[in-house]
């Protein structure tokens, strides 16, 4: 299992010992690279069952994964209903919050006043506790799904703009004295040098951005709603129905993992010279 | 261009340098502040009964009045060939000076350079010589402390685009296909993408980069980055072109090839080039002129003619006359290297 | 063996470890203190609590105890319910509820023998009664009981049921939710506690109880103890019970006396201008001439239970006997 399929020439490579490379060659290719994860994972299960089933702990207090499972396949249209609510909210906010987020990071990064005058209020949309906020935005904003994509949005704004604001001012400055050399005026070297180069930012922005945005519904969730897998927990809770607790959580965190890959896939195919020059550079390292 | 002017009035004799605008007026003159300037191996013309007495220029501390415009211009009929109005570019007297730990030091000092239409000149130098800065001051990325520059003929305070400029690095845009990267200069003009793709399209063969069209810069060779870089440079087609050490990143080899290479495609643009490069022969092979520059301050230490014969060729590198004049550069190139130390 | 393999092992090994170690984890020394989880911030609801830790009752009964909120009032049937509280203050329908999903909790006194929970209208919408609420929006804090208890004042008063009202829930902001008119009425809200919140912001309220709309009467607070504690130290609960009866019974005589203990023992939580009417309105709730205060009523159990599973929020199988006792009553 552990022979490398390239013979690597001692001569090459004297003073450097061989990397422990024990998941290598053959096995590698066969199970795909995903093998070790989902072992980690059924292990981790089985340890949780095991516990549970050994000291005979109430399902109230800590359902069994087997439990946890059953409850995903028999409760599966309730599940359903409420994950599309909470989904709905996740992709309209984080819409908004891309809108938003893009339009002001191209501001910031445009004018010097108008990044002394917003950047602060960025970072300070960050620090607002949500759990504070969200009660606020009920009475402000009203029940339904507003406040919910209000909160979302909340959340997913900074790590949008900071990371574009980050990207659109990592321009290089050769590249931008080159336009100008060529005549350029400052829109156009913005948009076709700052722009392109700001979006591998963006997309890491993207992603951390998705993933506060799931967490962000639920909280929205908890004060005030009437669908939504938070507004489930919440109401499965005081049932001590823990297992469906648990089964919302699952379901939340596979559509959370589902749109954090979505969003890779998008970059993927936005941009895809710069994952071709990541993968050229790493094979290169590599050898 | 500096023409030495030298009058004589009671006081004495006096000499003076003077920059010449072709077209407009003169713009200064002043009084010699080089020590010798018969060591410039220029004779000064003398002014004398040429100059009728009134006139736009006029002697600082003194009552002689001179029309230097109309003297001069009668003198450059008769000055060496090297002295023509219209050369295309023109850097007169340009200094340089900049700002570091609070210090202002001089990058460039005096410069003075010409390049005629369709020619070929180089600027050779030690490294950290102000040669990139001199070319950005060129291109109009940075404006001269003082002195003039010339473009054309005339005074081009606005000079971005104006000419082309090709850097050390290829600086091709990784999110462009080969093909997008080489319009960029069109299509910042405005001209149209289609229209421009078809241009450069009908040049990719000549610049070895047939196939790569809609390939991405990172598949490229080094070699073909700095072609793909050059013919991004020529295509928006400005008399002009600026090349900082765009060979530098080449092994021999493939550097002699692309020298050859580029000659051919010079005598066929008759464009007017100045190449800034610190391989000595590079840049007795390619061009008509070479400047030598010190180092900093950056300042002209020689003038050298290249007089071997056009088309050029690879053999002529080993010439005897073409080692003469490397000899003679390496000798200056070295002097100012000791003079550093 | 590969290093990979061998790391697997070694974290394997480490994982059944700790599965073998840790067991059972709730053991506690008997002479720590008793962990009493209160059901909310400290209110008029505790001032018999207080004024039997103040003024030495329990320690007259050899024991000690701890009064704190946890920090999620929620779980407080878990943490009793896991032996991590030893009591706790809870609710008779969720006491029921967590007996349904097997939660060892009992019910050992009643705190508040009638309900607390109400619906509140302000006195300017002209909502006078549960019929009143038709075609309008109700505000409740997402705790299902709410339910029920709303539809079976809606169809005691010939309306249809919860179906002709809009059920919002608004968190357990209920007041703001009620100022701000997004909903036109509250349920959830005590008459002990809200009701004066609004009235002191100057929204002057009627108020409809449910024991007055076909809800049976039933316990708002009781004070619940695991299964566990009850073999294991039965004695204890009874001395408990003692030193609390007594605190309530100190309360009745002079509720604020008891509010002014419940200043000096919390802070920042309490609002003077909302316990001290608070208090004056429990009072007569915690009045023992009938019967002694915190023995519960088998009757009132029995309905409530039938009541429940009537709505269909209760499993059928759990039975109202087994969820309270009177066993640690003293006065029996």
């Amino acid at each position: 299992m552990r022979t490398p399929d390239r013979a690597t020439p001692v001569a090459e490579q004297p003073a450097m010992a061989p990397p422990a490379a024990p998941y290598t060659g053959r096995l590698r290719r066969l199970t795909g690279s995903w093998v070790p994860a989902a072992l980690i994972v059924l292990m981790l299960l089985g340890v949780w069952e095991g516990y549970v089933r050994l000291w005979a702990v109430p399902k109230w207090l800590l359902p069994a994964p087997s439990l946890i499972a059953m409850t995903l396949v028999v409760s599966w249209e309730l599940l359903l209903d409420h994950t599309l609510v909470t989904l709905l909210e996740v992709v309209v906010g984080f819409g908004l919050s891309l809108l938003g987020g893009v339009a002001l990071a191209c501001g910031i990064a445009a004018s010097r006043t108008l990044e002394r005058a917003l950047y602060p209020f960025v970072i300070a949309s960050q620090m607002v506790p949500i759990i504070v906020i969200a009660p606020l935005l009920l009475i402000w904003v009203g029940y339904g799904l507003t406040p919910k994509v209000i909160v979302v949005a909340l959340t997913a704004f900074f790590p949008i703009v900071v990371n574009m604001v980050d990207g659109l001012k990592s321009v290089d400055p050769d590249a931008v004295n080159l336009l100008r050399t060529m005549g350029a005026r400052r829109w156009q070297i913005f948009v076709k040098v700052q722009v392109p180069t700001s979006l591998p930012f963006l997309f890491s922005g993207l992603r951390v951005a998705m993933a506060v945005s799931v967490i962000g519904a639920v909280i929205g969730e908890w004060m005030g709603s009437s669908q939504g897998l938070g507004y489930l927990m919440i109401r499965s809770k005081p049932q001590f129905l823990t297992e469906r607790v648990f089964a919302a959580i699952v379901v939340l965190s596979a559509m959370g993992v589902a749109l954090f890959v979505l969003v890779g896939v998008i970059e993927k195919l936005a941009i895809p010279w710069w994952h071709n020059e990541q993968r050229q550079r790493s094979l290169s390292q590599e050898e | 261009m500096r023409l030495w002017i030298s009058t004589e009035n009671l006081r004495g004799v006096y000499y003076y340098s003077v920059n010449i605008n072709g077209v407009r007026s003169l713009r200064s003159w002043e009084k010699a502040s080089h020590p010798n300037p018969l060591s410039e191996g220029r004779a000064p013309v003398k002014l004398g009964a040429l100059c009728p007495r009134s006139g736009r220029g006029r002697e600082k501390n003194g009552s002689i009045k001179i029309n230097v415009r109309s003297a001069v211009k009668r003198v450059a009929a008769d000055a060496p060939a090297e002295v023509l109005e219209d050369a295309k570019v023109r850097v007169a007297g340009v200094s340089k000076y900049m700002l570091q730990h609070g210090q202002q030091f001089a990058v460039l000092q005096d410069v003075d350079l010409y390049a005629n239409a369709g020619e070929f000149v180089s600027l050779i130098g030690p490294s950290g010589c102000g040669k990139s800065t001199l070319l950005n001051i060129i291109a109009g990325l940075d404006q001269p402390s003082s002195g003039t520059l010339y473009l054309n003929g005339r005074c081009a305070e606005q000079r971005l685009g104006t000419v082309g400029y090709m850097q050390q690095k290829d600086l091709l845009l990784p999110w462009r296909s080969v093909l997008d990267n080489v319009i960029l200069g069109l299509e910042l003009r405005g001209v149209s993408r289609r229209f421009a793709r078809t241009r450069a399209l009908a040049l990719m063969e000549q610049f070895g980069l047939k196939g790569f069209e809609t390939a991405y810069p990172y598949t490229l060779s080094g070699g073909m980055r700095q072609r793909a870089a050059f013919l991004r440079t020529i295509l928006p087609e400005q008399e002009v072109f600026l090349l900082d050490e765009p060979f530098g990143a080449l092994d021999a080899l493939n550097r002699a090839q692309i020298h050859e290479w580029l000659l051919g495609l010079w005598e066929t643009l008759h464009k007017t080039i100045v190449l800034v490069t610190h391989d000595v022969d590079e840049a007795i092979f390619l061009s008509d002129r070479l400047y030598v520059m010190t180092a900093r301050p950056g300042r002209v230490q020689l003038v050298q003619v290249i007089d071997l014969p056009r088309p050029r060729r690879l053999e002529m590198v080993t010439s005897a006359h073409f080692v003469a004049l490397k000899a003679r550069l390496l000798a200056a190139l070295r002097q100012e290297r000791a003079a550093d130390l | 063996m590969s290093q990979y393999t061998r790391t697997f092992t070694i974290l394997y090994s480490l994982f059944v470890l700790i599965l073998l170690v840790s067991g059972r984890h709730h053991a506690y020394a008997q002479n720590a203190a008793l962990k009493l989880a209160l059901d909310w911030y400290p209110n008029a609801n505790h001032l018999g609590l207080f004024i039997a830790q103040e003024k030495g009752y329990f320690r007259q009964e050899n024991i000690e105890v701890m009064l704190y909120t946890p920090v999620d009032p929620s779980t407080v049937l878990q943490t009793v319910g896991s032996g991590t509280d030893d009591f706790g203050i809870s609710y008779q329908p969720d006491v029921l509820l967590a007996r349904a999903q097997a939660v060892p909790v009992v019910s050992v006194a009643g705190l508040v023998p009638h309900p607390l929970n109400s619906v509140i209208a302000l006195k300017s919408s002209g909502i006078t009664r549960p019929r009143d609420l038709v075609g309008k929006k109700v505000g409740y804090p997402a705790i299902p009981t709410n339910e029920p208890l709303l539809g079976t004042m809606l169809k005691t008063d010939g309306a249809r049921g919860l179906q002709d009202v809009e059920l919002v829930n608004v968190g357990f902001d209920l007041v703001p939710a009620l100022i701000s008119r997004r909903v036109d009425a509250v349920v959830g809200a005590y008459w002990t506690h809200e009701s004066i919140m609004l009235e002191n912001q100057g929204h002057p309220v009627h108020i409809m109880r449910m024991e007055e709309w076909g809800v049976p009467d039933y316990y708002e607070l009781v004070l619940v103890t695991n299964e566990n504690t009850i073999k294991s130290k039965p004695e204890v609960i009874t001395r408990f019970l003692r030193a609390v009866r007594r605190g309530y019974e100190d309360a009745a005589q002079d509720p604020q006396a008891g509010v002014d203990i419940l200043l000096k023992g919390t802070k920042a939580e309490v609002d003077e201008k909302i316990e001290r009417p608070g208090a004056k309105l429990l009072a007569p709730l915690w009045k023992t001439d009938k019967t002694p205060f915190g023995l519960q009523d088998a009757a009132k159990w029995e309905s409530f239970t039938r009541w429940l599973q009537a709505s269909g929020l209760l499993a059928s199988h759990v039975k109202a006997a087994d969820a309270f006792t009177n066993r640690f009553h003293s006065g029996n």
